[in-house]
């Protein structure tokens, strides 16, 4: 029906308008060999994705699975994987900027950004190795723009539920969203506050935050982002971190 | 009816000792409110470790949760700012509250353990340097408080600590250039809080300047602790898609130049067993064994030093015989 050259010429024009209108995210989603990304879910017979669970939430997150053959680099008896390790594999793998760019020169219409990284290690807490006790971390904790999942955890690498369910929670992080967020069955849960059957949604409270408070408060790395907490509405149970800055902004 | 003296008597003894332990029990439940604010089964502690810091010296806090109570309560089992367990304010007259915001999050299962009455968990975390920079970033007083939050309990409900007072001063400049904003001095600052990190190079070099020029301040310490620590272990550095290998002979070179006593226990601690597991590798089981034993005297039994150990031996599998025998000696 198209010429191949429109059909190029559509395939980039498109996108771009698509992100003037509103916001979009990026996510760059590296893993390591012998790891996989998290397998799409099925619910009432629909496919579930990481894409479909944040647009129902109105968020445009646009999954790019990049880089798929880190290795490993494993150590003798030592199974985990540091805070000081996981930076040098995102200062050696993202390829995008932490900072937002788009064409569009406003706050509503950029194209945000966001690293994750399938690690095949455990975690390390209060510097040292608990095996089997870590699902996944959220960092660079003032830009709130990467995420790593610990794949060699039992939960993550046999329970393909529970391994989707844990990425769209750190994704959730990113996006400032808080266990608090959580409704006990919604994916900001965590695990042990589960009250029922888990589902692929985020929360109503969650979904206000991701509608509703304006991008610096929400979206990963964005320019003179909120870090972590700083939103102090009603979904965000722990306190503001500067309260000498009482911003309304993200209320 | 007149009773008899002699049947008299015990009935007075039983009214004496109903009052008195009406009293004592009044006494203890007054001890109690006073003792633990903001709940009647849980208690938490922060310990500072020292009253006053050098501007740019790193800073631990250690947090123990007791359960006062008299039945068992489920509590979180890591006591982590990373894990949300505990939130650590910070306020001054120079700087109003604020929370500290550790860089990393992290998201854990099977989090709760249930402690019965009289135990507590404890842990030992840096708090000096996080999401927002450094903590103590200018000289003054502060005041430190911790902050547990029971599962779904609403702020009221949080449990808090008393206040810790920490007196930040400036030592004569030498900290302050880790607190410029420079990306040489982020690094530093990182390098310091993980102890790890070969590609923070432009850090290591700041901090490598701050040893040869002010070879007696308290931070030249915990800067060459944190070079041997990092030195110690192997590194994976994903960066360049290479493992450096643990580096043992200048790792102990560090360790020695360290004045151990001047750091806090946590760190004196993690350097005995990083000395230990070093003069394993270099084939010295006998120096091992004393670094082991100097580790085990500083930890004194205190339940948050064990996942330590664990992680000692962990990584050098040899340091469990040492631990045996340590153990089973007089």
């Amino acid at each position: 029906m198209f010429t191949p050259s429109f059909r190029v010429l559509l395939s980039i024009v498109v996108p771009v308008f698509a992100c003037l209108l509103v916001s979009c995210v990026s996510l760059e989603f590296d893993r390591m060999t012998g790891t996989t990304f998290p397998p799409a879910q099925t619910v009432n017979g629909q496919a579930v994705t990481l894409g479909t669970v944040f647009n129902d939430a109105g968020i445009s997150l646009d999954v790019e699975e990049d880089d798929t053959a880190i290795q490993p680099l494993n150590i003798a008896q030592d199974e985990c994987i540091s805070d000081a390790e996981l930076s040098t594999l995102e200062n050696g793998h993202r390829h995008l900027s932490l900072f937002p760019a788009s064409a569009c020169p406003f706050a509503f219409c950029n194209t945000y950004h966001l690293y994750g990284a399938v690690v095949d290690h455990y975690g390390e807490v209060l510097d040292v190795c608990v095996p089997e006790f870590i699902l996944g971390k959220m960092w660079q904790g003032h830009t709130r723009s990467a995420f790593a999942v610990f794949y060699r955890a039992n939960t993550i690498r046999t329970d393909g539920a529970a391994y989707f369910r844990t990425t769209a929670h750190e994704i959730g992080h990113a996006f400032n969203l808080h266990h608090s967020d959580g409704d006990g069955t919604s994916i900001m849960t965590q695990s042990d506050d589960l009250t029922g059957d888990p589902v692929y949604r985020f929360s109503e409270q969650s979904r206000d935050h991701l509608a509703n408070h304006p991008g610096q408060c929400k979206f990963p790395g964005a320019v003179a982002a909120a870090p972590f907490t700083w939103v102090i509405n009603d979904h965000a149970a722990w306190a503001h971190p500067q309260e000498e800055l009482t911003i309304t902004d993200c209320q | 009816m007149r009773l008899d003296p002699a049947t008299q008597l015990p009935r007075k003894m039983f009214l004496v000792c109903i009052v008195a332990c009406l009293f004592l029990a009044a006494r203890a439940s007054v001890g109690l409110t006073q003792e633990s604010p903001g709940s009647a089964t849980l208690e938490l502690t922060l310990d500072m470790g020292t009253s006053s810091l050098s501007l740019g010296e790193p800073a631990y806090a250690t947090v123990r949760l007791v359960n006062v109570g008299a039945k068992p309560v489920e509590v979180s089992k890591l006591l982590d700012p990373q894990t949300g367990a505990i939130q650590i304010a910070v306020s001054s007259s120079i700087r109003p509250r604020f929370v500290f915001l550790p860089l990393f999050y992290t998201d854990a299962v099977h989090t709760r353990t249930a402690l019965a009455p009289g135990e507590s968990v404890a842990a030992v975390f840096p708090v000096f340097y996080g999401a927002l920079g450094w903590t103590f970033d200018r000289p003054g007083a502060y005041r430190v408080t911790a902050e547990y939050r029971p599962q779904g309990g609403a702020q009221a409900e949080w449990i808090r600590s008393r206040a810790a007072s920490v007196t930040v001063v400036d030592e004569h400049g030498v900290g302050a250039s880790l607190l410029t904003g420079s990306s040489a001095s982020e690094e530093a600052s990182k390098f310091l809080l993980w102890q790890r990190g070969d590609q923070l190079q432009a850090g290591q070099a700041l901090l490598t300047g701050l040893v040869t020029q002010h070879p007696e301040s308290p931070l030249a310490d915990y800067a060459l602790l944190a070079f041997g620590r990092n030195l110690s272990r192997s590194f994976r550095n994903y960066a360049v898609g290479k493992i450096r290998e643990a580096d043992c002979e200048p790792a102990m070179s560090y360790f020695q130049r360290v004045r151990t006593e001047w750091l806090p226990l946590f760190l004196q601690i993690q350097q005995r067993l990083d000395e230990a597991r070093c003069l394993i590798r270099l084939s010295r089981p006998a120096e091992a064994r004393v670094s082991m034993a100097r580790a085990e005297r500083l930890r004194a039994g205190r339940p948050e030093f064990t996942l330590l150990f664990q992680q000692a031996i962990r990584l050098e599998p040899a340091l469990g015989q040492s631990v045996d025998r340590n153990t089973s000696s007089p």
